[in-house]
């Protein structure tokens, strides 16, 4: 039996948590999603009740099977009730109020990660020793010194996707040119996570080096899509989203060159947010482009990204290009569904990037866009069209630029100081030979056109045009959000790819980030955030989620996650999770 | 240019493949981009940032090392260059 609790309100005390926690202790098993909003009633719904009453779900212990992958039941530790849904907070309580250890919360996700990975594939690596350790230390000095120095992150089981190095564990960045690297450093994301008390529970899969859109282009295995088993999660996140949707841990890091958070988050019914360029540190990112990389959260619910990103943002000296802003407390004064008046943006205007909707855009995705842009607008927001005309040359001056960028960050792949080594009688063959096996198709695709787009005699006519068009691109951007609090689209034209269904045409998986890429042209912020699903788009007949895309000003995060948020705990129609899975 | 070794079929199934990209890369051609600078930094802050240049003494040198495919003593060894 699964047994999931939302989470205690807040500001009750302890003993009354353990009061409720013996009262519905496994007496219920409804789903996490739908209880959401269950007290969403100030927007004159309460859809979270009726929802469970329609399926079933109260009252009853259930088991859930999807394709041969059975769910044990999670412990009885739980605290239950109340409005907040983040885990994270959640599980901030139980260790305060020791209703449940940190030892407890690490096994209970470990079970479950290893109960999905046959199917879902979702870690190249799993650091399951390290993370029992992590716990049984964090427990030790909860017992020593008490609970009032926890870090924000305590106890909290994460992923890394494996672009991003850990000190001691090996990083691959997909790519087999680096199988057996182990860093001696943690990427500075990463180190932040730990030092907010995370404990790492293993390494995602992702497209080799970041470069791909399915997570296919891995050289290690494919992820599959928890919600459609013939599907991809996704990508390059892929490993990241899938082990979130499928409960594996609570929240991921991933990396966002051109919508890699966002397009798997919305592929696997997930929050994902990829922060302003600089917000947070790129020390420890094996780099793929690097005026667009961005180190972001995925995770199950926007506070819990929030949480997340609040732990990872900030100036580091290892990083030029880390932004040496103050950084708010993102997840700070979410409301709380049940405290929202009716029309809680009201005043909010928010645009619809005419150029990602209409044709080319699936008529499921299309739909639930549609859909969650009037529920923007019945909670108050004032919802308007802008056209951004440079929009769709962003795309292919995108490719060219961080096409351009890797052939010069993956020369450091030479056989010399790290990973592959292959022999030869001088340099020129060791580089040759180590990067010809060392790197799949689609890497080495990527650096042949970089190469080319930077050669003398193609230079002004590719990549100085490429960077005048993202010169537009920020125009139009900034331009339309000095008019707007946030801007909308759908975060992929199209629901997840079947297996195979792009791999073998590199082109069409490309024009696949059309909705994603501009914002990292425009190093702005946006995040996905479920809004719907393509009901019946499953191989199976199942649904298949759609995430909608909101993109805020300029290290505007904490507005942009404001407005994902009370979305998230509003919209009743938005709220699934895969069969199967907790 | 790029150094990486492809073999015969690589070249066979990536030609049309480069040429549509490229082809497709073309479009860029279209853009009216006279007068409009080149963004060559992504420029979030509009300022440089400096630091002083001073030497710092890595701790983990010897997990560095354990990385290196090839070394002699303290050193890196690499094919021959010239």
């Amino acid at each position: 039996m699964l047994c999931i609790f939302s989470s205690p309100c807040l500001h009750q005390k302890p003993a009354q948590l353990a009061r409720q926690s013996i009262k519905t202790a496994c007496s219920s098993s409804i789903t996490y999603r739908s209880r959401l909003n269950s007290s969403a009633n100030s927007v004159g719904k309460c859809l979270g009740a009726r929802r469970m009453a329609e399926t079933g779900m109260i009252g009853q212990s259930q088991r859930k099977i999807c394709k041969g992958i059975t769910i044990p039941c999670a412990a009885a530790a739980a605290a239950p009730s109340a409005t907040s849904t983040s885990l994270i907070r959640q599980i901030q309580l139980d260790l305060r109020s020791k209703s449940r250890s940190a030892v407890d919360i690490t096994e209970q996700y470990l079970e479950q990660l290893e109960a999905a990975e046959p199917q879902v594939r979702s870690f190249i690596t799993v650091t399951a020793e390290s993370a029992r350790t992590s716990a049984r230390q964090l427990d030790e000095r909860i017992s020593r010194e008490g609970s009032s120095s926890l870090g924000p992150l305590a106890g909290v089981p994460l992923g890394i996707k494996d672009t991003l190095c850990t000190a001691g564990t090996e990083t691959t960045a997909g790519a087999r040119v680096l199988k057996g690297y182990v860093p001696s450093y943690d990427a500075t994301s990463v180190a932040r996570l730990k030092a907010a008390g995370a404990i790492i529970v293993g390494k995602a899969n992702c497209d080799a080096f970041a470069m791909g859109s399915t997570t296919e282009s891995s050289d290690y295995q494919v992820t599959r899509n928890p919600w459609d088993l013939d599907r991809v999660p996704g990508g390059s996140s892929g490993g990241s989203a899938a082990a979130v949707a499928v409960g594996q841990c609570v929240g991921t890091l991933g990396s966002d060159t051109g919508g890699s958070i966002r397009q798997p988050a919305h592929f696997c019914g997930v929050v994902g947010i990829k922060p302003t360029y600089g917000r947070v540190s790129r020390s420890g990112l094996i780099a793929y482009g690097s005026s667009l990389d961005c180190v972001g959260p995925l995770a199950r619910t926007v506070e819990d990204a929030a949480l997340m990103l609040t732990a990872i943002s900030g100036r580091d000296d290892l990083d030029a290009t880390s932004s040496p802003r103050q950084v708010p407390d993102f997840a700070e004064g979410l409301p709380e569904a049940s405290s929202l008046n009716s029309r809680p943006l009201a005043g909010k205007r928010i645009g619809i990037i005419r150029e990602t909707v209409g044709a080319g855009v699936a008529a499921g995705v299309s739909d639930a866009f549609t859909r969650a842009a009037k529920h923007l607008e019945s909670l108050g927001a004032d919802v308007d069209e802008v056209s951004l005309p440079s929009s769709d040359a962003g795309l292919p001056a995108y490719y060219v630029i961080a096409t351009s960028e890797a052939s010069s960050n993956l020369s450091r792949f030479d056989g010399v100081r790290y990973g592959l080594c292959k022999q030869g009688a001088n340099i020129r063959e060791v580089y040759n030979e180590t990067r010809g096996e060392g790197l799949n198709a689609e890497v080495k695709r990527r650096i042949l056109m970089g190469t080319y787009a930077l050669s003398a005699g193609y230079y002004d006519a590719y990549y100085k045009r490429a960077q005048q068009v993202r010169t537009l691109v920020q125009r139009e951007m900034y331009a339309a959000l000095a008019e707007h609090d946030a801007l909308i689209s759908p975060a992929a034209p199209t629901v997840a790819y079947r297996i195979g269904q792009v791999v073998s045409d590199p082109l069409e998986m490309y024009k696949g980030d059309l909705m994603t890429v501009n914002l990292n042209l425009a190093g702005l912020p946006a995040m996905v955030v479920p809004c719907g699903f393509e009901e019946g788009g499953g191989s199976q007949g199942q649904a298949l989620p759609v995430g909608l895309q909101i993109i805020g000003r300029a290290f505007g995060e904490a507005d942009m996650i404001r407005i994902g948020h009370i979305f998230e705990q509003t919209a009743d129609f938005a709220q699934g999770k895969p069969e199967g899975f907790r | 240019m790029a150094h990486i070794s492809v073999t015969d079929e690589e070249v066979k199934e990536w030609e049309p493949q480069l040429q549509q990209i490229v082809s497709w890369f073309n479009q860029l051609q279209a853009v009216h981009v006279e007068g409009v600078p080149p963004a060559v930094r992504i420029d979030m802050e509009g300022e440089n940032v400096l630091r002083p240049d001073m030497p710092v003494q890595y701790e983990a040198r010897e997990a560095i090392f354990s990385q290196v495919p090839e070394t002699e003593g303290e050193f890196v060894k690499v094919p021959k260059i010239l």
